[in-house]
């Protein structure tokens, strides 16, 4: 049993962002700048290796959800990863984003579905394969709340992300990418929707995660999901 | 779930081109199930009392507000397709309700559960009556059965593409009789019937991507197999959900329920 009491949500939401701060001092969490056209193909090949988790951990939480509204707020939340224009948006699928913005680093299709087929990196199975067990094991309110690690991370300086994306736009042009916006799109619209994301997660963590297990499950996901990055 | 594994020789034979597999499908279907089931035959024809009638609906609202939601959603995670898996996010919208995504279309057709209540007001039986119902046990013991295969183990993606499939066969096919019976011997407003126009048009938008997709991806003698495995258990759960709510029309003992 934990043996503290259970803190008000901005209190606990607070405590989480002191810990990015912290952990950020070591492990930053910003784009590479400067790097050649072949090394960002080659981030790029690594990142499609093993596809995409992005269905599988947000599946977990809408359906390990008990609250119908959240639940069906979860759903919506689908549909934005899962791709707008499927109910006629502009906007595809993450995945398919993740796909446009390689193809403008020479990457075809076909290498993309090739790589998606192949094994991850051995990292990447252990990271994926924890990421995976906490959305689906953990309470569905720790694993929404535990989205504020990365989705959170749009919040903190929204201001700095914009310029990040307009540097990468210039460093791109430089090195020659034709359609800037195809190679941007997917940092761009996580830009923004990830912010409402965030504030969904917070809504989530405000109402739901209020007991002293709960709070603690999800110091510990929010803890170990930063780690995450750096691994 | 414990049958034994298919062997060297089950496994020897070329697997079937993708259209003779849905044919065999649908065949497996006939075969198993050549009539609707019992209680659906004798709701078309007004052959049940409108007591029984209520019953059914008030039995299956844990169907339709848990178990489809559940089952599609544990089949969406284990989906690593894409456009497989935006089908299935659009039969998760439609079972939700399409006003979830109201935002982008305008749509404002409600989720299943609430287009079943509203069949519920229909026949007189309030929402406070059918939240209280204390489902039949047999009728748990599918749902939970559909539950399980879908989200654990027993059933890989494709498999579950096969329940799908066999779920939206079974309802298009037999909630036109059901929907014109209600309207014809007990008297439901067009307007209470709005689940089954639903229902139906959202079947037919899904049952031509799931041949697509089983025909394409049920590419080896074993993917077929364990598919059409899957397919007819569903058959087998959707004709147990109506099994208990059938007895209590037609006997005299009530079945057992859940405590």
């Amino acid at each position: 049993m934990p043996d503290r009491e259970a803190v008000s949500g901005d209190q606990l939401l607070d405590e989480l962002e002191g810990y990015r701060k912290e952990h950020r001092r070591d492990f930053p969490f910003r784009p590479a700048m400067g790097q050649s056209k072949e090394e960002i193909a080659r981030s790029k090949r690594a990142r499609h290796a093993g596809g995409s988790d992005n269905h599988k951990f947000e599946g977990e939480r809408y359906l390990n959800c008990t609250d119908k509204a959240v639940r069906r707020r979860q759903l919506r939340k689908l549909v934005d990863e899962g791709g707008l224009s499927t109910f006629g948006g502009a906007v595809p699928s993450h995945t398919m984003l993740d796909r446009l913005g390689s193809y403008e680093f020479g990457l075809t299709r076909e290498d993309v579905t090739r790589l998606e087929k192949e094994d991850p990196s051995p990292e990447k199975l252990i990271v994926r394969g924890w990421w995976v067990h906490l959305n689906r094991t953990d309470h569905w309110a720790v694993a929404i709340g535990s989205g504020m690690v990365v989705e959170g991370e749009k919040k903190v300086d929204p201001v700095r992300e914009a310029r990040e994306i307009e540097t990468m736009k210039r460093e791109y042009a430089k090195i020659g990418v034709k359609n800037l916006e195809h190679a941007l799109w997917f940092a761009t619209e996580h830009a923004g929707v990830d912010i409402d994301h965030a504030e969904f997660n917070e809504r989530v963590i405000r109402d739901f995660v209020r007991t002293p297990e709960l709070q603690d499950r999800l110091r510990k996901a929010f803890m170990l999901r930063l780690q995450n990055q750096g691994f | 779930m414990s049958e034994l594994p298919y062997g060297p020789e089950d496994l020897k034979a070329s697997p079937l081109e993708g259209d003779a597999f849905i044919r065999f499908l649908k065949q497996e279907k006939t075969r198993k199930y050549p009539e609707p089931p019992a209680f659906y035959r004798d709701l078309a024809k007004g052959k049940l009392g409108k007591e029984h009638i209520k019953l059914w609906v008030k039995d299956m609202y844990a169907y339709w507000d848990h178990a489809m939601v559940y089952n599609t959603g544990a089949i969406y995670i284990k989906t690593n397709d894409e456009e497989v898996r935006t089908h299935i996010l659009k039969k998760m919208v439609d079972i939700e309700g399409k006003e979830v995504v109201n935002d982008l279309t305008g749509w404002t057709t409600p989720a299943y559960e609430e287009l079943w209540l509203r069949l519920a007001e229909g026949l007189g039986v309030s929402r406070e009556e059918v939240f209280s119902w204390k489902s039949f046990t047999r009728t748990h013991y599918a749902i939970t059965t559909l539950c399980m295969l879908s989200r654990w183990w027993e059933w890989s993606w494709l498999d579950g593409i096969a329940s799908l499939y066999a779920g939206d066969l079974h309802g298009k096919e037999a909630f036109g009789g059901v929907s014109k019976g209600l309207k014809d011997h007990y008297q439901v407003p067009d307007k209470n019937l709005e689940f089954f126009r639903v229902f139906q048009e959202d079947a037919a938008s899904h049952l031509q991507w799931q041949e697509k997709a089983l025909a394409h991806w049920c590419c080896t003698r074993e993917r077929q197999l364990t598919a059409a495995r899957a397919f007819r258990k569903r058959l087998d759960i959707e004709d147990q959900l109506l099994v208990a709510v059938h007895r209590a029309a037609t006997s005299e003992r009530v079945p057992l329920q859940v405590p």
